[in-house]
């Protein structure tokens, strides 16, 4: 085995033209090329030799680069004497340069396989030095190679490797299960990693302008200034353009600054920044960051990071001031009578209109990063006290063990937390009213928000909240159940009626009534498809208008509906493709699928309603009561972050009878039992305490004191 | 969250009562008015009553084995060997009802929604979808079992309601048929037909509140009751004695029956539509539940891995009757009959052989 495994380390040093130095070093990951799942690696030598090489050319290109190259050669070799490279017990000092310079203050941990885990090791200078401070003589190419590298602070037990695998039988789970684990130990690496500032203002700016690619990238503004005291104190600004607001910047940054800053001397060189902070910022948020990763972060999302010349902390000062789409109304939820308000692309804008609807100081936001690249904000909305804690921690634990470059919309995100992503049903709900999601929260709901998605997610999803409207409960109960049932109505056409037709008039026509039968048997003489194949043409085509329509430009998108209504009206009759009948149950059907409040629900319906044509055209009735079956049995099974989609009918929990039907608001005194909140009472059994009390009459009155039932 | 498979009261109740009143959808009327006469309905009544004091024994063999199921309680209480017989009796009655619905309900549909359709695809149809049922786990047939209530109960309501007009109660005289003596003889010999009680204390393990089991099981045992009692006495009034024992599918022929005017013909259909939907849920529990036996006799961990070997067993041997009447009279004469000797008088044996092996302990003591 140990030959074997030599063997393959050589070759595998030899594909990735890394020349070996030693054979019992280097020849890991470094040299593979590959990062286990068939991606180029980043980690790879000689693509992190490119991606320095290109940005030191960037640098020398640079105008305003004051720095000398020598000076900049001098530091980067003296980091280099000081970060030094370990291998099991012996330290060696020193690089070939022909090795990668990603190899630098790396070595392979001992255990299982080609690729493997890497750890820095730093000079004992560089971890002996105070927290919060860098070692100077470690240069920002070497700090950012720390910044940048990979690393694990797990330990790694070959010893479990076994175990292990003998729990993943199929090889491709055994090597996704280690990608993901590497990947999850890079992550964590990467968040737990402070990385502090120096006291040294160009060492800061180097090493801010080489993360931001300054030069190459055109947003990032840096601006060097003195502020006037005694003597001058450089100073520096750094902002990303289109994404701070430039009067914030220049009437409360830098006027204030440059031009009425009067500090005296005597302050020391950490009081100098206290003193900017306290005397000379008006800004209304600032926080003091001396982490690389906190300022880079607060620059990407459009604050000021201001730097100080002796100061080893920054100064993140809120100029977030970009171009969004202002509150706009609703438009795949509308109501007629209800709010007209709809969430926008802004996450801050659609919280505050949350957090107007709820105005308690237990509604609670969390924000989390989602998308390595991307790092999109996302907010988890919950209410303290009401909400239960363990929904709440599941939520944020599949947000944060999603892993993905890009997560720009809660519908790539969702696809990420669902349970079953091969079942049709929707599994969280998506809505774009922020009065709707006020409404899920004060149930117990968890709500979530991604920056720059105008869709908010509530989790968990039932089945019964899926047919459901805001309107429902803005309308008088009669009216609201009404509209319920009207939907369930709905939802059951378009799902089954054209599978009754295709079963009637293929197996069961016995059952069609004579006149109708006849009517039905005359309209379709002409045509010469099967009503199956009558019937998939049409549902066809109704999924093309229905595309097209989407995709159309807006300009030309009333020719598409005459098109649509003659091709489909007209044309196909008279060309006797289709029978008249049809054209009114395909018409039915899609005015059915339209019914269904929930985009996503109507997805699924329009692709369940091809099941069913399919199952009725093969055994008729008999096909389609055996569907609803295995979709019964599907449903039932199905849980939305552990609650079961199909409560709170099945498995049956204490509810207001909020479900398929809609009871009078004030019979509805508690909150959703299959939650499980911390507080199951939403109101008192007596909600309408007026009753009986009211001077207009004796309305209830005897009901109510008497406390019995609801006292409604 | 949680993800144990929980079991709640209203779903095992509804669950027993759809395993308990399907067969009122085959030819169970038929095999009633054999045994009954003209007192078809007295019959099932005095079964149910029979089954409900031997669940009261089977109940009562599980409380001094708390935590446990029939099978672990048969094999604690008789010991391995008697135990493992007795295991194999409840794992053959379930097995049995499953053959004989599976070609039942298949036969039914045949005759009534696709007759030209081979027998093999409505079958398979049948154990596929079932299949997914039980590989989904009781949670989800017990489930499936509560949302579909409303179905049996309103297609029982309406059907007997709708027949009214078709009915001659004189048709039940002489009331007490063959003679009082015979039908309780044959309502004792045949409690079998209540046979399914037990499933409650198979999965007596996985329920929420399993203390209640004895309730839960009078309830399932008197809704279930009620719904055949009443149905075999409509069906009897519908078709009277002797052209009743000529009906294979009672349920069926007299849906055919209902005239609500000239629009609304032949409902029959819509019907059997809502009756396949329990026809599944009935096959699936029968499934689970023998599966389940198999499982704790083998001592394996799932029942999944039984799955296709039981599926293909019962396609096979559910072909193995040559026609509708034989397999109607296997199940209802034979399997019927002598499974309420099984499922009774086995537990009241355990019963006592576990009393008197406590009491001997105890002496010693």
């Amino acid at each position: 085995m140990e030959l074997i495994h030599m063997l393959l380390q050589k070759l595998i040093s030899f594909l990735s033209f890394d020349p070996p130095e030693d054979g019992n070093q280097y020849r890991t990951a470094q040299g593979t090329g590959h990062d286990g799942r068939g991606r180029p690696d980043r980690r790879d030598g000689t693509d992190r030799r490119d991606r320095t090489d290109r940005r030191d050319k960037h640098e020398t290109q640079r105008k305003h680069d004051e720095k000398p190259d020598r000076e900049r050669i001098e530091a980067r070799r003296k980091t280099r004497s000081r970060l030094k490279v370990r291998s099991g017990s012996k330290v060696r000092s020193g690089l070939n340069k022909m090795e990668p310079k990603r190899l630098r203050g790396v070595k392979p941990k001992p255990g299982f396989g080609f690729v493997r885990p890497l750890v820095i090791e730093r000079s004992p200078d560089a971890s002996s030095a105070q927290p919060g401070t860098l070692p100077s003589a470690i240069s920002p190419e070497s700090y950012l190679d720390i910044l940048t590298f990979e690393t694990s602070s797990e330990d790694f037990h070959p010893e479990d490797e076994p175990a292990r695998a003998g729990k993943c039988r199929r090889k491709g789970h055994l090597h996704a299960e280690k990608a993901n684990k590497d990947e999850t130990s890079q992550d964590e690496a990467r968040e737990d990693e402070v990385k502090p500032l120096t006291n040294d203002l160009d060492t800061n700016l180097e090493m801010l302008k080489k993360i931001l690619h300054y030069g190459t990238n055109a947003d990032v503004v840096v601006r060097e200034f003195d502020i006037p005291t005694e003597p001058v104190t450089k100073a520096a600004i750094v902002f990303m353009d289109g994404l701070a607001g430039k009067d914030a910047i220049d009437f409360s940054i830098l006027q204030p600054l440059m031009l009425i800053a009067h500090l005296d001397d005597k302050e020391g060189t950490l009081n100098r920044l206290e003193a900017v902070k306290r005397r000379l910022l008006p800004g209304n948020q600032i926080t003091e960051s001396n982490n690389l990763r906190a300022i880079i972060e607060a620059v990407l999302s459009g604050a000021t990071c201001l730097l100080i010349e002796g100061s080893d902390i920054a100064l993140s000062i809120e100029t977030r001031q970009w171009e969004h789409r202002s509150i706009d109304r609703p438009s795949a939820e509308m109501v007629v009578r209800g709010p007209q308000e709809a969430f926008n692309e802004t996450l801050r804008s659609n919280l505050a209109l949350i957090r107007r609807r709820l105005q308690t100081p237990d509604l609670i936001t969390e924000m989390i990063k989602v998308g390595t690249l991307s790092r999109t904000g996302c907010a988890i909305l919950y209410i303290e006290g009401l909400t239960n804690p363990q929904l709440v921690d599941e939520v944020r634990k599949r947000i944060n063990e999603s892993k993905s470059d890009h997560m720009q919309d809660t519908g790539i995100l969702e696809q990420f937390i669902e349970e079953k992503p091969f079942v049709l049903a929707p599994q969280t709900l998506s809505t774009e009213r922020p009065d709707r999601m006020a409404a899920f929260l004060a149930e117990g709901h968890v709500g979530i928000l991604l920056d720059g998605s105008p869709f908010a997610l509530v989790v968990p999803a039932t089945f019964w909240s899926l047919l459901q409207s805001a309107e429902d409960y803005f309308l008088r109960w009669p009216f609201g159940a009404f509209l319920r049932i009207v939907r369930t109505v709905a939802l059951i056409l378009a799902i089954f009626l054209p599978a009754v037709y295709v079963a009637l008039t293929n197996f069961h026509p016995e059952m069609i009534p004579t006149d109708l039968l006849l009517a039905i048997a005359a309209s379709r003489e002409k045509v010469p498809f099967p009503t199956v194949i009558e019937v998939l043409i049409m549902e066809i085509s109704i999924e093309l208008i229905r595309e097209a329509g989407i995709r159309i430009p807006g300009v030309i998108g009333p020719t598409l509906g005459i098109v649509g209504a003659l091709i489909l009206g007209q044309a196909a009759v008279a060309a006797s493709i289709v029978s008249p009948i049809l054209i009114v149950i395909v018409a039915i059907t899609a005015l059915g699928a339209f019914a269904v409040p929930n985009f996503n629900m109507s997805f699924a319906i329009r692709i369940y309603r091809f099941v069913y044509i399919v199952l009725a055209a093969a055994l008729g009735f008999y096909g389609v009561a055996v569907g609803v079956f295995v979709q019964l049995v599907t449903y039932v099974n199905l849980k939305s972050f552990g609650i079961p989609y199909m409560s709170p009918v099945a498995p049956h929990t204490r509810s207001s009878g909020d479900a398929l039907f809609r009871y009078p608001l004030w019979k509805s005194e508690t909150r959703p039992s299959y939650l499980k909140p911390q507080q199951k009472q939403r109101q008192p059994k007596i909600s309408r305490k007026w009753i009986g009390n009211s001077h207009w009459g004796k309305v209830g009155k005897s009901k109510n004191e008497k406390g019995e039932g609801n006292g409604q | 969250m949680g993800s144990k498979d929980s079991i709640g009261t209203r779903e095992a109740i509804a669950a027993t009562i759809y395993f308990l009143s399907a067969k009122l959808l085959i030819s169970f009327p038929q095999h009633m008015a054999e045994l009954g006469q003209t007192a078809a309905w007295i019959v099932p009544a005095i079964s149910f009553a029979t089954a409900t004091l031997g669940f009261l024994i089977i109940v009562a063999l599980l409380r001094r084995y708390p935590g446990k199921n029939i099978v672990e309680a048969s094999e604690e209480a008789g010991g391995p060997i008697f135990g493992i017989i007795a295991s194999l009796g409840y794992f053959a009655f379930f097995f049995a009802t499953t053959i004989f619905s599976i070609r039942e309900f298949s036969e039914t549909v045949s005759t009534s929604l696709l007759p030209r359709t081979p027998l093999s695809v409505i079958m398979g149809v049948f154990i596929i979808a079932t299949l997914v049922a039980i590989s989904a786990g009781l949670e989800a047939i017990t489930r499936a079992s509560l949302v579909g209530m409303p179905l049996i109960i309103g297609t029982l309501i309406v059907l007997n309601v709708l027949l009214l007009p078709q009915s001659n109660f004189d048709t039940i005289f002489p009331l007490f048929g063959p003679g009082i003596g015979k039908l309780v003889y044959n309502g004792i010999i045949h409690s079998g037909i209540a046979g399914e009680i037990i499933f409650l204390c198979i999965i007596a393990g996985q329920l929420n509140e399993s203390d209640k089991v004895q309730r839960m099981g009078i309830v399932s045992l008197l809704v279930s009751a009620v719904f055949v009692v009443v149905s075999t006495l409509n069906y009897s009034a519908v078709f009277p004695y002797p052209l009743s024992l000529h009906i294979s599918y009672p349920g069926y022929e007299a849906s055919t029956l209902i005239y609500m005017g000239r629009f609304f013909q032949r409902v029959e259909v819509a019907f059997v539509f809502l009756w396949v939907i329990s026809a599944c849920i009935h096959l699936a529990l029968s499934g689970y539940t023998s599966a389940v036996i198999a499982k704790d006799m083998l001592r394996l961990p799932s029942h999944k891995p039984l799955l296709p070997a039981l599926a293909i067993l019962q396609f096979t041997l559910a072909f193995v009757p040559s026609d509708v009447p034989q397999t109607t009279h296997i199940d209802f004469m034979v399997v019927k009959t002598y499974s309420g000797l099984l499922l009774f008088v086995v537990p009241l044996i355990l019963l006592l052989a576990s009393r008197i092996r406590e009491g001997r302990s105890t002496g010693r003591r």
